[in-house]
C-alpha cells in the first residue's frame, strides 16, 4: 500500500516536471519581434572574445584579490591628451572619387532631387524624440553615422521620411515596376567666372543648415566645406530664387528690373 | 525565407554599390533610371507649375516640376496657405504615379474572355450603342477624385441628358455621413470653420480619427504649434492607439459606436451641470429628435424640456457601461465644453462617417459644439476632413450623388429640377423625379441576374476602384462573374481588381496629363493645367463622357440635345462655330474645364456656395467659397461661415447667421439621437472586433501609392495588428499569417503583433490598401439608413491559424 | 541572411594577388565582381550572421589584403555605414 503510494506520488512529481519543462520549452508562444530591435539584437549576439573592449565582469568574491584600473606599464607612459572631436581649422579636400561617392550614397535614397531622404532602417519607435536622440545633432557610433537635420526641428518625421518596411515584413517584395525618372542630384553649383564662389545648386528650403551636410563633425563625407571656419554661408554663395519659390522669379530678369529714371540735373 | 527574386535583387544591388567603389565610375546616378528613357532629365529646362496633390482631401498645393514632356520633380509650394511648402510622404512621391510600367494605354475589350485592343472609335460606339439600346438600365459610378468639370459632365450627362439618375460616387462609401450630419444640423452642407481653426485651438478632440499618418500635414500643423511652444491639449478618442495617440495628452478607449454615447454624456452632463451656452443657444439654436414612425433628416422639433428629458439617462456611469471610457473622462470633456474661455476643435474623417449611426454621430457632435458655444470662433469647430483630393468640390457640391442635383439641390424638390433644367436648356421634366440606386444597391442590382431583379445592366466606372473597396466584395462585386448579360465598362490608369471583371477597359489620364479642378476638405477650390501629355492613347475622362454624348447625339438620342436643337456640351469659339470637342486631338482647342467651370457656377449660388471666375483659380493657390466680388473688383474668399466677422452673407450686426437652417429662422438643430448597438457584435463563434482603414505611406486601394518604390518599400504588404496577448493566446507569432474569417468571406494576411497601431484585446485592424489581399472580402455592408453609408469600421471576426503543424515544427 | 556588397583593398595591383582572390572565389557564399587597381568588389551571400563574420575574417586575414569595406549590406543591416 505504501510502496503504491510511493510509486504514485513519484509518478505524480515526475510529470509536474517534465510538464513543466514541457511548459517552458517549445509550446508556450514567444511573438518574434516583439521584443527586438537592430541595438538589442547586436548587443545580445556579441560574446566577449570577440571584441578586446569587452572584459568579462568578475564575482564579488574575487574583487579583493583583483587588480583593477590602470596597469603600472600603462601608467608610467606618457599619454597625449585627445585631441577635439572636431577642429574648425582642418582643412578638408574630399576628392573627386570620395565627392563621387557621396553623391551616390545621398542619390541612392531618394527618389528624385529635392525629395525628402527616406529612412535606410526601420523604424520601430514612432515617437519623434527617438528620431531626434541621434539626428539632432548627429553622432557617431558603432561606424554608424546618422545624418544632421538640415531643417528645424518638425514633429512627426514619419510625414515626410519614408522609412524602410517594418521589422515583420523585410522579407516582403517590394519591387515596383516604374519609368519614373527623377531629376538628378546637381553637380555644382554655377560660377560666374573661374574660382567664383559658386552658386547653391538646390532649394534652401528645408535645407537652412547648411553645416548638416557641408560641414561640422557630423556632415557627408566628401561634401563637407573645404573652409568650414567661414560660417556665413550665403555671404558668398548665392541661393536660387527660382528653386527657392520666390514670387515670380522670372518676372525679374536684369533687363525687367525696373530703373529709377536718370536724375534730372540742371544744366547752366 | 527571403524569395529568391529579391535576393537576386538584393546581390545586384550590392555588387553595384561595390563596383561602383571600385571602378571609380563618374556619372552622377540617376535615381530609378529606366533604360527606355533615352532623354535622361538633366536639370536644364526644368520648369515648375502648381497642382493640388492628386491624394487625399487635405488639398496641399505641389510644385511640379517638368523636364522634356515628363515630371521629374515635386517640392511643397511655399505659397501655398494649406501646407505652406510642406507635405506628406505620398506628396513627395505624386510625380511618380503617372510612370508604372503597367499603365493602361490602349482600350481593351473582352472577347470570348480575352481582352483584346481595339480602337477609342470602336470603344466609344460599343458604349453609347448599349446606353441607346437601354438607357434606363445604365449607372454610372465615379468618385471623390473626379475633377469638378469631369463630375459636372457625368451629372449632366446623366440627369439633365439621359433622365437617369443612377450616378453615384464612391464618396458614397467615404463622406455620405458627413453630409447627412452637415444638412440635418445646419441645412447646407460642408465645414464652416477652416484650417486656420487647427492654428488657433486650445483643445483638439479627435473623434476616430488618425491624422497623424491620414492628414499629415494637418495634423503638423498642429503639433508643430507645440515645438513652437503654444500649448494645444490632444484628446484621442478611438478605438486602437495609433501614432496620432502618441502624440496626444488623453487617450480615451472606446467600444465601437461609443463615440454616440460620449456624445451624449457630454451634452447631459452641460445640461445637468447647467453649464452649456445659454445664450448661443437661445438665439441660435433649435432642439430636434427623429419622429416616431418613419424618421428624416429634418426629424420633428422637441423642447429643451423634451430634449432634457430625452437626455438624461445618459449619465457619465450609463456612458462608460456603453463606451467604455471612465465616466470621469467623460466628467473632463464636458468641463472642457462648458468653458467657454478655450476654443476646441473637433476633428473626425471615416471613424464617424463609416458608421451604421453616422447621421446621427455626426449630428451629435455638431450638437455638442453648439450646445456649449463653441463654435463659429476661429479655434471653436466641429470639422469634418475629408479623404479624397475633390469629395467635396465635385461630390458634394456638384452633387453627383443619386439623389443629388448641382449647388446643394434635390431631386426629389421639383423647384431645384426645374431651375437646373433651365440652366442646362433642356426640355422640361427631362429630370427624372425618382432619386436613382445609391452605390451599394446600383452594385447590388447589377450583380445580380436581370431575370432576379438585376435590372442594372450596364455600368461605366471612372476613377475609382469598387473591386476592392465595396463592403462585402462576394456579395457585391465578385458575383458579376459569369452574367453574359452585364457590361462592365471600366475607365483607370492602371489594372485594378475592378479592371479584372471589367468587359472593356478605357485607359485614362491622370493628374497632370489633363486641366483640372479639385474641392478640398474646407471648401478651397483649386485649378491646375495639364502639363504633360498622357501615354499611348490614355485620354481625360472629361473627355470620354462628352464623347459619349455625342456618339449618342449622332445616334439620335433625344436627350443629347438642348432645347435649341444644339449638343448639349456644345462650346463655340468667338465667331460661333462648334468646337468638336469630341475628337481628342481637337479637346485641347479650348479649355473645355473653363467652359464647364463658368456653367457650373451658375448653379453654386442658391445655397451661398458663391465660385469666382475660372480666372480667379488660375492665379490663386485655391479659394474658399463662398468668393464675393467685392467693389473694387477683387474677389474675397470666406474662411469662417455664418459667423458675422466673416461671412459676407450674415447680415450687418448679427453675430450669427445659420442662413440655411431647416427651420426657417437662421438656427442650427442640436439633435438628440438614442444609442444603438452595432449591427454586428462578436459572439462566441466570431470572438473579435475588425477594423478597417489606411496607412500613411498608402492611399486607397494603392493603385497609385502601390507603384511608387519609396512608399511601397516602407509598407510593402497589408497585414493585421493584434494585441500581444491575444495572438499567445492563439498561438500565433510575428509575421505568421492567418486566415480572418467573417460569416460573409476570408482573407489571408501576415501579423504584426502591436504594429504601427495598438488594438486593445478582441480588436483587429486590417488596411485595405492591397490589391493582394482583399479584406473587403470580409467587411460588412450594413449601411447608415439616411446617408446609405456602409460600416467598414467594426464587424465579427475570428482569426483561424493556418496550419497548427507550422510552429511545432 | 545577410547580403553584403565589399571592397577588398589589397597591398598592391589586383594582379599580383591571384592567390588569395582564388581562395575568395573558393568561398561558396561570395561572389567575385569586377576590379581596378588594388581594388576588388565581391558579393557576400551567406545564411547567418555569424557566417557572414566568419567570411569576414577569412578575407580580412588573407594575405596581401589591406582593407575590406562594407559598399552595401541589406537592408535590415543598412546603416549610413561610411564607406
Amino acid at each position: 500500500m505504501n510502496r503504491l503510494t510511493m510509486i504514485f506520488l513519484s509518478l505524480v512529481i515526475a510529470v509536474a516536471v517534465i510538464g513543466y519543462f514541457v511548459g517552458i520549452g517549445d509550446g508556450v508562444p514567444q511573438p518574434d519581434g516583439y521584443y527586438e530591435s537592430s541595438l538589442v539584437d547586436a548587443e545580445l549576439s556579441r560574446t566577449p572574445a570577440d571584441d578586446a573592449k569587452l572584459i568579462p565582469a568578475i564575482s564579488y568574491a574575487e574583487i579583493a584579490d583583483t587588480p583593477m584600473g590602470p596597469t603600472k606599464s600603462w601608467q608610467t607612459m606618457p599619454q597625449a591628451l585627445p585631441d577635439a572631436d572636431y577642429d574648425l581649422y582642418t582643412q578638408i579636400e574630399p576628392s573627386e572619387a570620395d565627392k563621387e561617392a557621396s553623391s551616390k550614397l545621398r542619390a541612392s535614397r531618394r527618389a528624385f532631387n529635392g525629395a525628402p531622404p527616406v529612412i535606410p532602417h526601420p523604424v520601430e519607435n514612432t515617437t519623434d524624440a527617438a528620431c531626434y536622440a541621434c539626428h539632432s545633432g548627429g553622432v557617431k557610433m558603432a561606424g554608424m553615422k546618422p545624418s544632421v537635420m538640415s531643417h528645424q526641428f518638425l514633429g512627426n518625421c514619419v510625414q515626410c521620411h519614408a522609412p524602410m518596411a517594418p521589422a515583420p515584413f523585410q522579407d516582403v517584395d517590394a519591387d515596383v515596376a516604374t519609368n519614373f525618372v527623377g531629376l538628378p542630384a546637381p553637380k555644382q553649383g554655377e560660377r560666374a567666372y573661374q574660382g567664383a564662389p559658386p552658386t547653391i545648386p538646390h532649394s534652401q528650403w528645408m535645407r537652412e543648415n547648411c553645416n548638416a551636410c557641408h560641414g561640422g563633425p557630423n556632415g557627408w563625407a566628401g561634401m563637407e566645406s573645404t573652409h568650414p571656419w567661414r560660417t556665413n554661408c550665403t555671404q558668398c554663395h548665392a541661393p536660387s530664387a527660382t528653386l527657392d519659390q520666390m514670387p515670380d522669379a522670372e518676372l525679374f530678369t536684369p533687363q525687367d528690373v525696373p530703373m529709377l529714371p536718370s536724375l534730372d540735373v540742371v544744366e547752366n | 525565407m527571403m524569395d529568391t527574386k529579391r535576393r537576386n535583387f538584393l546581390k545586384s544591388a550590392a555588387m553595384a554599390a561595390a563596383g561602383s567603389m571600385v571602378a571609380g565610375n563618374m556619372s552622377l546616378p540617376v535615381v530609378q533610371a529606366d533604360q527606355g528613357v533615352s532623354d535622361l532629365p538633366d536639370g536644364d529646362g526644368l520648369s515648375w507649375n502648381k497642382a493640388p496633390c492628386r491624394f487625399c482631401g487635405t488639398g496641399c498645393h505641389v510644385q511640379v516640376g517638368v523636364e522634356d514632356g515628363r515630371v521629374v520633380a515635386i517640392a511643397g509650394d511655399k505659397a501655398a496657405d494649406v501646407n505652406k511648402g510642406l507635405l506628406c510622404v505620398k506628396g513627395y512621391h505624386v510625380g511618380g504615379i503617372l510612370y508604372g510600367k503597367d499603365r493602361l494605354t490602349q482600350p481593351l475589350l473582352r472577347k470570348d474572355g480575352r481582352l483584346t485592343e481595339i480602337e477609342w472609335d470602336e470603344a466609344i460606339e460599343i458604349i453609347a450603342k448599349r446606353i441607346f439600346d437601354s438607357p434606363e438600365t445604365f449607372a454610372f459610378y465615379g468618385s471623390g477624385q473626379w475633377t469638378i468639370p469631369e463630375g459636372y459632365a457625368a451629372q449632366k450627362f446623366m440627369k439633365g441628358g439621359l433622365s437617369n439618375n443612377h450616378i453615384d460616387p464612391n464618396a458614397r462609401l467615404c463622406m455620405a455621413s458627413a453630409v447627412t450630419g452637415f444638412l440635418a444640423t445646419y441645412g447646407v452642407d460642408e465645414p464652416a470653420g477652416c484650417y486656420q481653426d487647427l492654428d488657433e485651438c486650445d483643445v483638439l478632440i479627435l473623434w476616430g480619427n488618425n491624422p497623424a499618418e491620414m492628414h499629415p500635414v494637418l495634423f503638423s500643423r498642429v503639433t508643430d504649434r507645440r515645438s513652437r511652444g503654444e500649448t494645444v491639449r490632444i484628446i484621442d478618442i478611438g478605438t486602437r492607439r495609433t501614432r496620432t495617440t502618441d502624440a496626444a495628452n488623453d487617450y480615451l478607449e472606446m467600444k465601437p459606436h461609443g463615440d454616440v454615447a460620449i456624445s451624449l454624456g457630454i451634452m447631459h452632463l452641460l445640461i445637468e451641470n447647467d453649464n452649456y451656452d445659454k445664450s448661443f443657444v437661445e438665439k441660435h439654436c433649435n432642439f430636434r429628435g427623429d419622429e416616431a414612425d418613419t424618421p428624416t433628416l429634418s426629424g420633428e422639433p422637441i423642447s429643451e424640456d423634451e430634449f432634457r428629458k430625452r437626455i438624461a439617462k445618459y449619465t457619465p456611469e450609463r456612458v462608460e457601461e456603453l463606451s467604455g471610457v471612465p465616466a470621469d473622462e467623460i466628467r473632463m470633456l464636458a468641463d472642457l465644453f462648458a468653458d467657454r474661455d478655450i476654443r476646441i476643435t473637433s476633428l473626425w474623417c471615416m471613424g464617424m462617417n463609416q458608421h451604421t449611426m453616422g447621421t446621427a454621430i455626426n449630428s451629435l457632435v455638431h450638437g455638442v459644439h453648439l450646445l456649449s458655444g463653441h463654435f463659429g470662433r476661429p479655434g471653436d469647430a466641429p470639422t469634418s476632413l475629408t479623404g479624397q483630393p475633390s469629395a467635396c468640390g465635385t461630390v458634394r457640391e456638384v452633387g453627383t450623388l443619386s439623389h443629388a442635383l448641382p449647388g446643394g439641390r434635390v431631386i426629389a424638390n421639383p423647384e431645384h429640377r426645374e431651375q437646373c433644367e433651365g440652366f442646362w436648356n433642356v426640355r422640361d421634366g427631362s429630370i427624372n423625379e425618382v432619386p436613382g440606386y445609391h452605390t451599394v444597391e446600383m452594385f447590388e442590382r447589377f450583380t445580380k441576374p436581370t431575370a432576379e431583379g438585376g435590372d442594372i445592366t450596364t455600368m461605366l466606372v471612372q476613377v475609382t476602384n469598387p473591386g476592392q473597396t465595396l463592403p462585402n466584395l462576394n456579395a457585391l462585386f465578385n458575383d458579376k462573374k459569369g452574367l453574359e448579360d452585364k457590361f462592365l465598362i471600366v475607365s483607370d490608369v492602371y489594372p485594378t481588381a475592378t479592371t479584372a471583371l471589367a468587359d472593356l477597359i478605357l485607359p485614362a489620364a491622370m493628374w497632370v496629363e489633363k486641366n483640372g479642378m479639385f474641392g478640398n476638405s474646407e471648401r478651397r477650390t483649386q485649378q491646375w493645367f495639364k502639363m504633360v501629355d498622357p501615354p499611348g492613347e490614355a485620354r481625360d475622362d472629361c473627355w470620354m463622357t462628352i464623347a459619349i454624348a455625342r456618339k449618342l447625339f449622332e445616334m439620335g438620342h433625344e436627350g443629347m440635345k438642348d432645347k435649341d436643337g444644339d449638343f448639349i456640351f456644345a462650346v463655340k469659339d468667338d465667331d460661333g462655330q462648334e468646337i468638336p470637342i469630341w475628337e481628342f486631338d481637337r479637346y485641347y482647342d479650348t479649355n473645355v474645364d473653363k467652359h464647364l467651370f463658368e456653367e457650373y457656377r451658375l448653379f453654386t449660388r442658391m445655397k451661398h456656395k458663391n465660385l469666382a471666375p475660372y480666372e480667379e483659380y488660375v492665379k490663386a493657390r485655391g479659394l474658399r467659397w463662398p468668393v464675393v466680388e467685392q467693389e473694387d473688383g477683387s474677389w474675397r474668399e470666406t474662411r469662417f461661415r455664418f459667423s458675422g466677422f466673416d461671412d459676407p452673407f450674415v447680415e450687418e450686426g448679427q453675430e450669427f447667421d445659420f442662413y440655411h437652417s431647416t427651420s426657417n429662422d437662421g438656427r442650427a438643430q442640436i439633435w438628440f439621437h438614442e444609442y444603438q448597438p452595432p449591427p454586428e457584435v462578436p459572439d462566441d463563434e466570431y470572438p473579435m472586433w475588425l477594423c478597417t482603414g489606411r496607412v500613411l505611406e498608402h492611399w486607397h486601394t494603392g493603385t497609385m501609392t502601390r507603384r511608387l518604390a519609396p512608399l511601397n518599400r516602407a509598407m510593402p504588404t497589408a497585414y493585421v495588428e493584434m494585441h500581444l496577448e491575444d495572438a499567445k493566446a492563439a498561438n500565433i507569432r510575428q509575421g505568421e499569417v492567418v486566415t480572418i474569417e467573417s460569416r460573409r468571406g476570408v482573407c489571408d494576411l501576415p501579423v504584426w503583433i502591436d504594429g504601427r497601431g495598438r488594438p486593445p484585446r478582441g480588436t483587429v485592424f486590417v488596411p485595405f490598401f492591397d490589391e493582394s489581399k482583399l479584406i473587403n472580402n470580409v467587411t460588412l455592408e450594413a449601411y447608415d439608413p439616411f446617408s446609405k453609408q456602409p460600416d467598414y469600421k467594426k464587424c465579427a471576426v475570428r482569426v483561424v491559424k493556418k496550419s497548427a503543424a507550422k510552429v511545432s515544427s | 541572411m545577410p547580403i553584403s556588397g565589399l571592397v577588398v583593398t589589397f597591398q598592391s595591383s589586383v594582379a599580383e594577388h591571384a592567390d588569395s582572390i582564388d581562395q575568395i572565389a573558393d568561398l561558396p557564399e561570395v561572389e567575385v565582381g569586377e576590379s581596378a587597381g588594388s581594388k576588388l568588389a565581391i558579393v557576400v551571400d551567406s545564411a547567418t550572421k555569424r557566417r557572414d563574420q566568419e567570411i569576414w575574417n577569412a578575407v580580412y586575414q588573407l594575405p596581401g589584403v589591406i582593407d575590406l569595406a562594407v559598399a552595401m549590406v541589406a537592408f535590415d543591416e543598412d546603416a549610413e555605414t561610411k564607406p
